[in-house]
């Protein structure tokens, strides 16, 4: 590819998980949902979860009988997901496919609750990862059943394989300083909720999105530009030897537009906006795209003339959607469960329940049960966890104190129950993971005044300006103790406000970057407008939809540093003229 | 359109831009005449014709040269894949896909930019649309930064010469006629639904046999035109057509070991496809053929004596040892340090087979004995003919595969230069047709084998009908000398063979040469074809199994433990 496509990295890539991909909001809703008073009419058990519950009995069955240590969990997790995807090019279609596959998730486990074959190995890095086998897509219970034992019984002999090692490894090795159990105990879930069912009009989308991308054709700056939709159905069939068989949907759309120019000094700069929506028919309308589109074009060519600025430490509000993403870098990542475990973590919070992390008008809390705020959808909107465990609010941060963490059935010292917030995407081992991040302020002020007030918080300092980071494109941060515990956020547009009156001036090139505890420490203020941060999240339990919410943020102290940038030249040709009649 | 029944066009016309030799025009055998320029309406071919005009005429870097030669091939497929297990679809899947490979040489013919270090052929993604303007974008930034590129290669390639001695001075790229041949396009037609009732009708066929684990059938369905427009004035468009059905299964043996085994029908006209019938019947052998592996001896001592290969495991047989020996594909300025090429390549007319096996490459030939030859092209990847090549005559090599790369004494390409492999394209074989002057019939090759045995004192002599990929024996048989009775043991793997050893120790070879087709290539299919008899061998080493194997299976079939 003569320029990179999809450079977007969105959100936290914990880990040094370097790619990121488009991805914004997406927003789940169980299709149960909102029928309140009215009695739901009873869901019909799905025929693959028929096969997954007669399949986990023979197991259990015959593995007791025939060997020496049988599992005492077994867990079948199928996603059933039915995606599509159209690019648009300048008015051409790049790319359209759809995709319907049904994958299953076996997971076997030896020993017990207390002490199990997925102890971490300690020496060895990180748990291996899992992987999952596409089943038949059609309801034909013989032939769903014949791709289930089979893994079943790799799984099992990779099992007890693992727990000799396991108990080998903690023999060798020094006492851990978390003692808690292995996998947490917890009430199982029997519900059926109805199946959704794709409903999207691929031709009538590639329509569309042929015209909206061809609205980059006549600005011969725009290297490189595309509009794409997505839209994805996905049904999930859980069932554990504990008693759990769940079954339930979710939708979710989003469109994603990206344009590309390059400066002359070869610093390519980008724009990109998501719609996210539950469903395909909430995304706005072509005229309130093509009105984003223009602001894009806009916003490009003042960037292109925009002034690169110097590394700098200073006073900075953080716009909402922009601290929305370093809350959920900066601090979501570390209040994960399985952070405060483990020698390679940095385990920045661990020891600091019932401290003050924050100052005390900031609470935080992750509440994947919310399924909007305002009529803004929220990408981390789900009913059960990718474990079979109900969502829950959970206060992580009260007054700036420390409370809670975010629990998957990984159980830490003091923590032995989930919170509903074991994720993951199929092939993975579910983590504690964020869903909707929500900061809220007891404290706050007009958006005006956060702008007076870091006028004055320049002068104090002797700045002679201020940054005000607008919009942001993701970011990511390291959480491991062998790099240092630093993030980074991408910001797209971000403003120099002077104390002496001057206009507010567009600055290009650089990355706000930090390290926790001490840009905490820094903040002074929150507006009274919460904004709203589509994305999805990667880390090692793959790719997940998350919100970040959070009111705009004036810290007295940030750091910037320049952005890496390309020596590439211009084309040595201008475009091909798209009002050429050929 | 199948390969077969290509029809390409003969042009009343030279479209060219840069006319810097006459026109040659392709015209296949048999096929209808028929007259037609560029077709105006290709909007592929109108795109790159536009952009090609503004690459060679004022893509410039100040202080640098023009490029002397600009190419574009643009592949394009869509496909189709249906894969079903025990009665019921796994994944049905669909794509398209528009691909554009951009070679800009700047220098000139003698010595340019490329063969030095990577790759002079940059592959960059299309628009699926037929769009105008939006091809030209992305043929333009492509282009944009091909020349760059060659632009800094052949600044560090002429840097890297200064400092070393040159053996022989022999052009980077020969000068050939252009030529413009284009053929109707073909798109992917078939009925989905119906080729799915048939794919879960054969993959439930395994429910007949309990001893298989974990079985598969995918249909795959692939259309394919590819395109190529230089600054030399060539136009070519080619279509590809081919569609397929492979079945697959496992077991495990009593041992734990576990084993595979595979079917494939493969076609490169649909309307070739076996019968219902027909399928049915050969996914049923390999089932009963795996099960009969499965109960098969291990062999359980190493093995080094007579060989006789079956066809089917002769061509692979040719094709792991003989076929890239014949490519004359002079390697790349930096290769060259650690190779001069091929170990055939240095030994032209010098006997490299015995006396009596004979070898040519013909991409000419379509059918061979009724059946369709997908190494079948009218003209190769650099838009030179396709052209028979005798390379080698009663045993002695008379020549190599050619592609525009010249070599010592060869300085123009026969019509071999084939897109594949991480270089973009080489000098490779298209149809590989071996023959033998005093073929033998499959009686008198056992005969041979149980002989030459019987002069050793063995037990036993090897006869294998099939092999894996790696070449390895899938069905492999003990031949014992006493009674001449065959049988079946598995889980042998193939010892070293050393291309040299094959002038002395093929001893003898069969008289009907069988075809083998294969499919290559990501994405864009490339088809290649081996025409080859059978052969004994008087010397290779079979091994017994190393390593550990699984315990068997706890957990047992629900379909089968329900009966």
């Amino acid at each position: 590819m003569p320029h990179r496509r999809r450079l977007l990295c969105f959100f936290c890539l914990v880990l040094l998980l370097s790619v990121g991909f488009g991805g914004g909001g997406a927003l789940r809703v169980a299709a149960d949902g909102r029928n309140g008073a009215k009695t739901a009419p009873p869901v019909a058990k799905s025929v693959v979860l028929t096969a997954l519950e007669e399949e986990l009995k023979r197991a259990q069955t015959i593995l007791k009988a025939k060997s020496e240590q049988p599992p005492y969990f077994i867990s079948y997790y199928v996603t059933d997901s039915d995606s599509m995807s159209v690019t648009g090019e300048f008015g051409a279609i790049r790319s359209s496919d759809s995709n319907r596959i049904r994958l299953l998730d076996v997971d076997v486990r030896v020993g017990d609750y207390q002490f199990d074959n997925t102890h971490p190995i300690r020496g060895y890095g990180f748990f291996t990862p899992s992987r999952s086998i596409p089943i038949p897509l059609e309801d034909d219970l013989d032939a769903l059943k014949s791709t289930i034992w089979l893994e079943t019984d790799r799984r099992y002999k990779a099992a007890v394989e693992r727990l000799i090692q396991v108990k080998a490894n903690q023999a060798v090795k020094v006492e851990e300083e978390d003692k808690s159990a292995d996998f947490t105990r917890e009430t199982p879930s029997a519900t059926l909720l109805p199946t959704v069912a794709a409903g999207v009009d691929r031709k009538a989308w590639e329509t569309r999105v042929k015209a909206l991308s061809a609205y980059f054709r006549q600005f011969p700056d725009i290297l490189d530009s595309n509009v794409s939709f997505f839209a994805e159905s996905s049904n999930r069939f859980l069932v554990t030897s504990e008693g759990t068989s769940l079954q339930h949907g979710s939708n979710e759309a989003r469109v994603v537009i990206v344009a590309q120019t390059r400066a002359s000094d070869g610093m390519d700069l980008y724009r990109y906006e998501v719609f996210a929506a539950r469903t395909a028919d909430r995304l706005p309308s072509d005229a309130e795209l093509t009105k984003t589109m223009e602001k894009m074009v806009t916003d490009l060519k003042a960037l292109k003339a925009a002034p690169v600025v110097e590394p700098y430490t200073g006073p900075a509000i953080l716009s909402g959607r922009a601290a929305g993403v370093f809350f959920h870098e900066i601090f979501g990542h570390r209040i994960e469960g399985q952070r405060q475990k483990g020698d390679d973590e940095g385990q920045t919070f661990t020891k600091k329940i019932n401290q003050a992390i924050l100052p005390e008008f900031i609470s935080v809390f992750d509440d994947p049960t919310l399924e909007k705020i305002g009529d803004t959808d929220l990408n981390g909107f789900y009913k059960f966890d990718d474990e079979g465990v109900p969502a829950q609010r959970v206060k992580v941060v009260e007054g700036g104190v420390l409370r809670n963490f975010l629990m998957s059935r990984l159980p830490i010292q003091g923590f032995d129950k989930s919170n509903g917030h074991g994720r993951k995407s199929p092939g993975f081992r579910p983590a504690g993971r964020q869903g909707n991040l929500i900061v809220e302020a007891s404290k706050t002020v007009p958006e005006a005044e956060l702008r007076k007030m870091l006028i004055a918080e320049c002068k104090k300092q002797g700045k002679p300006f201020g940054l005000i980071f607008q919009d942001i494109s993701g970011g990511f941060t390291m959480t491991t103790r062998n790099a240092p515990q630093a993030f980074q956020v991408t910001p797209i547009m971000v403003y120099r406000v002077y104390t002496d009156g001057r206009p507010d001036e567009l600055v290009r090139g650089v990355d706000l970057v930090g390290t926790p505890l001490i840009s905490f420490s820094k903040i002074i203020a929150c507006s009274d407008r919460p904004e709203v941060f589509n994305g999805m999240c990667g880390a090692e339990s793959g790719w997940v939809p998350v919100s970040a919410v959070s009111p705009s943020v004036l810290t007295a102290q940030i750091e910037i540093q320049k952005k890496p940038k390309s020596s590439e030249r211009l084309p040595i040709l201008p475009p091909p003229d798209a009002t050429e009649k050929k | 359109m199948p390969v077969t029944k290509l029809r390409l066009l003969v042009f009343a016309l030279c479209f060219s831009l840069v006319a810097v030799a006459p026109v040659r025009f392709v015209r296949a055998e048999g096929s209808p005449a028929s007259a037609a320029t560029v077709p105006a309406d290709d909007v592929v071919f109108r795109a790159t014709q536009d952009e090609l005009a503004r690459a060679v005429g004022e893509l410039q870097l100040k202080d640098f040269a023009k490029p002397y030669f600009v190419e574009y091939t643009v592949l394009e497929s869509e496909g189709c894949a249906v894969t079903g297990t025990f009665g019921a679809i796994v994944n049905a899947s669909s794509g398209r896909g528009r691909t554009l490979l951009t070679q800009i040489r700047v220098g000139d013919y003698v010595f340019d930019n490329t063969e030095f270090a990577g790759p002079s052929i940059i592959p960059t993604s299309m628009v699926e649309d037929e769009d105008y303007f939006a091809l030209r974008r992305d043929i333009w930034l492509a282009s944009d930064g091909a020349y760059k590129q060659a632009v800094e290669s052949l600044a560090a390639k002429k840097a890297y010469v200064q400092n070393r001695t040159q053996k022989e001075n022999i052009p980077d790229f020969s000068k050939e006629k252009p030529t413009v041949a284009v053929a109707p396009k073909v798109s992917l037609s078939f009925d989905q639904a119906a080729w799915e009732a048939k794919i879960r009708t054969w993959s439930a066929l395994f429910r007949n046999y309990p001893e298989i684990q974990e079985s598969s059938v995918t249909f795959r369905s692939t259309a394919a035109n590819k395109y190529l427009v230089n600054s030399e004035g060539t136009r070519i468009r080619q279509p590809f057509r081919y569609m397929s059905v492979d079945a697959r299964a496992s077991v495990q043996a009593a041992d734990g070991m576990s084993l595979q085994l595979s079917t494939s029908f493969r076609v490169n006209d649909p309307a070739d496809f076996p019968s219902d019938a027909e399928v049915e019947a050969g996914i049923r052998d390999m089932a009963k053929n795996l099960i009969a592996l499965r109960a098969a001896p291990v062999i359980s001592e190493h093995y080094v004596g007579p060989v006789l290969l079956a066809a089917p495991a002769a061509a692979e047989f040719v094709d792991n040892y003989l076929a890239s020996e014949l490519s004359g594909q002079r390697p790349s300025l930096i290769e060259q340090e650690r190779s001069e090429g091929t170990q055939f390549s240095e030994r032209l007319n010098r006997r490299v087979l015995p006396l009596f096996l004979n070898v040519y490459d013909d991409p000419t030939q379509t059918t061979f004995n009724g059946k369709k030859l997908f190494g079948a092209y009218e003209t190769d990847d650099q838009g030179i003919p396709a052209q028979r090549v005798s390379l080698i005559e009663q045993g002695i090599l008379k020549g190599l595969l050619m592609s525009r790369r010249p070599r010592k004494n060869m300085g123009n390409s026969n019509g071999h230069g084939r897109l594949g492999g991480s270089a973009g394209v080489s000098a490779q074989y298209g149809n590989l047709f071996v023959t033998a002057t005093e073929g033998k019939t499959d009686e008198e090759l056992k005969a041979q084998l149980i002989s030459l045995c019987r002069l050793q004192n063995l037990e036993y002599g090897i006869l294998i009908r099939s092999v894996d990929g790696q070449g390895d024996p899938l069905m492999a048989y003990k031949v014992y000398v006493k009674d001449g009775r065959e049988e079946l043991f598995r889980s042998a793997t193939l010892g070293e063979f050393s291309v040299r050893a094959m002038k002395n120790e093929i001893l003898a070879a069969g008289k009907t040469p069988t075809v083998t087709n294969y499919i290559a290539g990501r994405g864009f299919p490339i088809g290649y074809t081996i025409v080859a008899p059978a052969m004994l061998v008087e010397e290779l080493e079979l091994k017994p199994p190393t390593g550990t194997t699984q315990k068997p299976l706890l957990l047992t079939h629900p379909y089968f433990d329900k009966k």
